[in-house]
């Protein structure tokens, strides 16, 4: 029997960890991550959860952790945040190419300077050309969901998965949220039957020198494992909705058909996003959202269907590259630019570093993407106090 | 939508309290989400959780600025934290207070209630002396106030969630909600009730 | 993919409005020096690099051309003060007012320590310690001279309740706080202290009665400034200092000493008169105040056959012909029937006087004895024969009507009695004769019939006891008479009684007895002058004092003199500490609940929310402080408290 209960964002990633029946955990604690492995330590010292909880001293450590643990060939999970995913990012490429079937959870805290610990998405994107998949959640429900979800993609694929989720709008919000019946979970994701699988009786090694005349190869089957997950997502996001009555695709797209301005967003700014869409289309305004589920790889054929509709897409990012502008606007760009009669694309960076995405925002953001012109350029700065910024003069 | 703000001090169980309500009301039928102000938490500095209800799921995910009610889980916040700031006109104002309601004159045009928690929590052994742990019975106070659930759905969540002296907060909620019924609909529009 | 413009959208906060959270924004805590959004040229107080920040790079920091001054608010970055281009900050946290984190408040709270509380004369002991540590014995004994006009006496016969209550006997053993009181008055036996009397006041006091009590009123009644004459019945003063406490107790030389000092104050004594048989006590009514002192002349009798004997008498009789008269033989074996002071000075007497076999006979056990512990151990040093759980039941006398055998009765002990201690009943069966010269009955005494006016009862209604008369009118009261506890200490704290009464009903102002007595204990006459402000007047158990900060150090003992040697007379038995001792002795005390400036608090404290100022005391900057509490975990001595802060909240 399912249950439901009221619990934050963090919490619902260690159910969803305890019923993938995960066999190692290592992470090291971090803001705003910290409950997640709270929880599943308190689990395994409780015994209901058979998993080993590895304790290391740095998040390097606790990848390099799972990485051994996974290379045996047991189920494992590792969380972290900002600072501490940087600190792995050695480790993170070595995963993807070491094709583990790991999974991460990051909550989407701002990088520092300045000293940061509210919500943008740059730690994960910076992760973008690991080859680790990236899924990003909008809600607590979708968060247990796609950690369970991320285990049968990254068995299936043999690529580890990182399920994203923002940094206290989810991750210490509780809101209600179905638990799975264990059984129900067993059945959608059987136990792991590892691919590469360290074996005292067949004694190799891993990871070793590659010359020339092989590394681009491996490489081309990662980017052949991510082809595979385009299709992959939808099916087995399907076969979760057969199950548990939640479907999940790369992309979800809400009113989209007849819209004039379609939104492109990624993670928690969503929900308040359909806030203020609903309102719009009450008002008869020919709004849509496109949310953005799967990052990596890049939906490019889906995101075309349905963005080349429109006359104009305003892409909200929580993030910057920096020199160059919103990362999911700058994909989004790049996924369209070959069309004829592409919209014209909007970036709006909005709420770095964990600056609120109140519904006023949206909607002065939808008044200005519906009115903007060409000339005063596409690249927006939505929500900045330059009041407070020197002015050269 | 209802939206609460409860302010507290770092150590008293305000985000708990939020939790509590939550899951109390959930049990009910309605929809809920609830957080905390994120700061830099410390014991004893002024925090605050928040918390929404409604008839559907929540998909608002902002801050709360402009509560329907606030919860005050200690008085010198009425001094040092910017307790009705955003507080929409007629609100209740709950406050673990052993004063009158009508002493906090400078609240005016709310709906203030006041009950003695400290008391009720050392009376029943939560939290010590000089820092009772009140969360469980403001939380019932609220409840009782504001009536968004039963006594019976906070004490389930207690029993569900709170890891020690259940059975302790369960009779403190209960006291607590029992007192505040000789106030409830005695607070009107603009004037303190007690 | 065309290149896209670049636009910064300015101004939309206030549109989106964004809620101000309630907590201190990261970026504002780079700042904390700029008073406001005005451009001034001390308000940057950031460094740019130059390039491409045009704002000059200050050559001091912003804190020093402050002046090292805090402010209260935060930077908000607006157009005359923008932002750095990255979160640098010269500032200080001052802006930050960590106060607002408190549940509960620190509050330097000063407390008077459980020595002065036990002490009915309400001795300050701390302050003694201090002054005594620091060799100060002059000030340490005009300190005790405020409240006790008899160190030298106390320092040696007092029963030291101060030591009972002292915290430190809860954590190794009480100071010696007799032997340092003993230790000043003797070191400075030979000052001209010149103590000052109060303004000269034209009214007259009688005192009836030269014992501690009457001579402890006389004492403080003449540093007020009154005219004091003193009727005394025996030649000499003291009472039972003189004509009661041996003198191997109580030197005499000491004795007269205190009890001159007092005359020296100006006294008239009226010595060998009792009132009312040489004078009547109408010879009084020409005073404006008069006090009663009496002692309790008349000893209690056994009510068995034989007490009338001829040598029969009873202790303070015994004691008080040796002390006028010296030395007298009674006979090579003594029976002494007690087991209070007076017993144990008859017996320890007689052993002086050349007495053989002295035997105590006491109906209960020693640790019944009302007696000081110390006063039995010396007895029992010097050879007397104590019988326990015994009684006489009769005294055998010859056809000369002396008592030759004393038959006693074996006693055990039973439920406790109306006085808390085990009731002794008889075995049946036991009784044995203890053959004897001479017998002592000391089992207490009761009030001389001749004190007091025929129709004079005592009334404790007010705040202080009175007797009233129809004939004479209304006397004070001190001494035996109006006391509970019949101690020396208890007489002199009467005394004072008296005399505050008496100085507040001639002066006409009441004395607000609650705020001159420290705490539940004694009234203090510093504070009746309002030298002394009554503060917190409140005592400090031992769980307030902080064990981290003593170490464990036993006290002081006395030398004594050996038994061989001080049988053979009357010589002081014990001697006294030296001045090396007592320099350690003062240091071992924990000042209960007073400051004593060793800077814990104003260390410990991690926020520097405690400021120590000129005068060696210390405040607490509330708008830092957060209640941690550790400045009162830390403090010694319990002088800081933690309260409840309820400032600012709306009055009822």
């Amino acid at each position: 029997m399912s249950e439901r209960k009221v619990i934050m964002g963090n919490h619902a990633v260690s159910y969803g960890v305890k019923l993938a029946r995960v066999q190692v955990i290592s992470a090291y604690p971090i803001t705003p991550q910290t409950q997640v492995v709270e929880m599943l330590s308190e689990m395994c010292a409780d015994a209901v959860l058979a998993a080993k909880f590895l304790k290391v001293e740095s998040e390097h450590s606790a990848l390099a952790a799972v990485i051994g643990a996974a290379t045996l060939g047991v189920r494992t999970f590792t969380a972290t945040s900002a600072q501490g995913l940087a600190l792995m990012h050695e480790l993170v490429h070595w995963s993807a190419g070491s094709r583990l079937p790991l999974v991460m959870a990051d909550v989407n805290r701002a990088m520092a300077p300045g000293w940061s610990i509210w919500p943008d998405q740059l730690d994960a994107l910076s992760q973008r050309d690991t080859g680790w998949l990236q899924l990003y959640c909008e809600s607590n429900q979708e968060i247990l969901d796609l950690t369970l979800l991320a285990y049968r993609l990254a068995e299936s694929l043999s690529m580890p998965v990182m399920v994203v989720y923002d940094a206290f709008v989810l991750s210490h919000t509780s809101e209600p949220v179905e638990i799975p019946d264990q059984s129900e979970v067993d059945a959608y994701l059987p136990a792991l039957a590892s691919r590469t699988k360290l074996d005292l009786k067949t004694p190799a090694a891993f990871g070793g020198l590659t010359s020339p005349e092989y590394y681009f190869e491996f490489r081309y089957m990662m980017q052949q494992a991510h082809d595979r997950a385009l299709v992959l997502m939808d099916e087995i996001g399907a076969e979760f909705g057969r199950r548990f009555g939640r479907n999940y695709g790369a992309l979800e797209t809400i009113d989209c058909d007849d819209a004039e301005l379609i939104l492109v967003t990624a993670g928690a700014s969503s929900s308040t996003t359909r806030v203020v869409v609903q309102e719009r289309r009450r008002r008869g305004q020919n709004i849509g959202i496109v949310k953005l589920r799967l990052f990596r790889p890049f939906p490019v054929d889906a995101i075309r269907r349905v963005l080349r509709k429109a006359r104009r897409v305003a892409v909200i990012d929580r993030n910057l590259s920096v020199g160059c502008g919103g990362i999911f606007a700058q994909e989004i760009r790049a996924a369209l630019c070959d069309l004829s009669d592409r919209p014209e694309i909007l970036g709006y960076v909005a709420g770095l570093g964990g600056r609120d995405i109140t519904l006023a925002l949206l909607n002065a953001l939808i008044d200005d993407a519906l009115e903007r012109k060409a000339e005063e350029g596409y690249l927006v700065f939505w929500g900045l106090k330059e009041e407070t910024l020197y002015v050269e003069r | 939508m209802i939206e609460v703000r409860i302010h507290g001090r770092g150590g008293q169980g305000a985000v708990i309290a939020s939790k509590l309500l939550a899951s109390a009301i959930f049990s009910e039928g309605k929809y809920v989400q609830c957080f905390p102000a994120i700061g830099v938490e410390r014991r004893g500095a002024p925090v605050a959780a928040f918390l929404r209800v409604d008839d559907r799921f929540i998909y608002l995910r902002t801050d709360i600025a402009e509560p329907d009610h606030v919860v005050v889980l200690d008085q010198r916040l009425i001094v040092v934290a910017p307790v009705t700031e955003g507080l929409k006109p007629n609100g209740i104002i709950l406050i673990n207070s052993a004063r009158s309601a009508r002493s906090f004159s400078s609240l005016q045009g709310y709906r203030v209630y006041t009950i003695d928690a400290n008391q009720i929590a050392g009376d029943h052994g939560l939290g010590s002396e000089t820092a009772p742990i009140v969360n469980t019975v403001m939380a019932a106070a609220f409840l009782k106030v504001s009536q968004l659930a039963t006594i019976e759905g906070l004490c389930k969540a207690i029993e569900d969630e709170v890891p020690i002296k259940r059975q302790a907060n369960i009779a403190a909620s209960n006291q607590a909600y029992a007192r505040m019924q000789a106030f409830v609909g005695t607070a009107m529009k603009g004037e303190a009730g007690e | 993919m065309s290149k896209p413009n670049q636009t910064a959208q300015p101004g939309k906060t206030a549109t989106t409005g964004a809620p101000v959270r309630t907590i201190e924004p990261a970026v504002a805590a780079t700042g904390g020096l700029a008073a406001d959004d005005e451009p001034t040229a001390e308000s940057h107080a950031v460094i740019g690099d130059g390039s491409n920040v045009s704002v000059p790079a200050p050559n001091k920091s912003a804190a020093e051309r402050q002046g090292g001054s805090e402010r209260s608010e935060p930077i908000r970055f607006g157009p005359s003060f923008p932002l750095p281009i990255a979160p640098i900050s010269q500032g200080t946290t001052a802006f930050i007012h960590t106060g607002s984190w408190r549940y509960l408040k620190p509050r330097y709270v000063n407390k008077v320590p459980p020595c002065r509380v036990g002490c009915p004369a309400a001795m300050p002991v701390e302050r003694v310690m201090t002054l005594v540590e620091g060799g100060k014995y002059e000030a340490a004994i005009r300190e005790i001279l405020d409240e006790n006009p008899f160190p030298g006496i106390c320092g040696r016969v007092c029963y030291h309740p101060c030591e009972t209550a002292c915290n430190r006997g809860q954590y190794d053993s009480p100071l010696a706080i007799q032997l340092t009181e003993r230790f000043i008055a003797d070191e400075t036996a030979d000052l001209d202290l010149q103590l000052e009397g109060g303004p000269r006041q034209k009214e007259s006091v009688a005192i009836v009665g030269g014992g501690p009590a009457g001579m402890a009123a006389a004492y403080f009644l003449l540093r007020l400034g009154y005219q004091v004459t003193l009727f005394e019945a025996e030649n000499r003063l003291g009472g039972i200092l003189r004509y009661g406490i041996p003198p191997y107790r109580l030197p005499r030389a000491i004795l007269d000493q205190e009890l001159n000092r007092v005359v020296a104050l100006g006294l008239k004594v009226q010595s060998g008169v009792r009132v009312g048989r040489d004078i009547p006590w109408s010879a009084l009514r020409g005073f404006n105040a008069r006090m009663l002192a009496p002692g309790l002349g008349k000893s209690r009798l056994l009510g068995i056959a034989g007490e009338d004997a001829q040598n029969a008498e009873s202790g303070l009789e015994f004691l008080r012909r040796f002390n006028t008269e010296g030395p007298r033989h009674i006979g090579k074996k003594l029976v002494v029937i007690g087991g209070g002071n007076t017993a144990i000075d008859v017996v320890r007497t007689a052993i002086r006087a050349g007495c053989g076999d002295v035997n105590l006979l006491y109906r209960r056990t020693r640790a019944e004895m009302p007696a000081l512990a110390g006063e039995v151990d010396e007895a029992d040093r010097e050879g007397v024969a104590m019988s326990f759980l015994s009684l006489p039941i009769r005294f055998i006398v010859d056809t000369a009507n002396r008592v030759v055998a004393v038959e006693a009765v074996k006693m055990k002990l039973s439920e406790p009695d109306e006085s808390n201690r085990p009731r002794p009943i008889p075995i049946p069966g036991s009784e044995w004769i203890i053959e004897t010269d001479h017998v002592v009955v000391a089992v207490g005494e009761s009030e001389h019939a001749s004190a007091m006016p025929d129709d004079a009862a005592l009334c404790r209604e007010q705040a202080f006891p009175l007797i009233q008369s129809g004939d004479q009118g209304e006397f004070y009261v001190g001494g035996d008479l109006s006391n509970d506890t019949l101690t020396v200490v208890s007489a002199i704290a009467s005394g004072k009684r008296a005399a505050i009464a008496i100085d507040s009903d001639l002066r006409g102002r009441l004395a607000d007895w609650k705020a001159i007595r420290v705490a539940d204990g004694g009234l203090s006459f510093t504070r009746y002058l309002g030298k002394e402000t009554p503060g917190h007047n409140r005592s400090i158990a031992i769980d307030r004092i902080n064990p981290d900060y003593f170490k464990k150090q036993e006290r002081a003992r006395t030398p004594r003199l050996s038994v061989r040697v001080r049988v053979a007379g009357f010589e002081e038995v014990n001697l006294g500490y030296a001045q090396s001792a007592a320099e350690v002795e003062a240091k071992r005390c924990f000042h209960c609940g007073v400051c004593t400036a060793c800077d814990n608090c104003y260390i410990f404290c991690p926020d520097a929310a405690v400021e120590k100022k000129p005068d060696n005391t210390f405040s607490i900057r509330y708008e830092y402080c957060k209640g941690c509490g550790i400045c009162a975990t830390e403090c010694p001595r319990g002088a800081l408290d933690m309260v409840a802060d309820e400032e600012g909240i709306n009055d009822e």
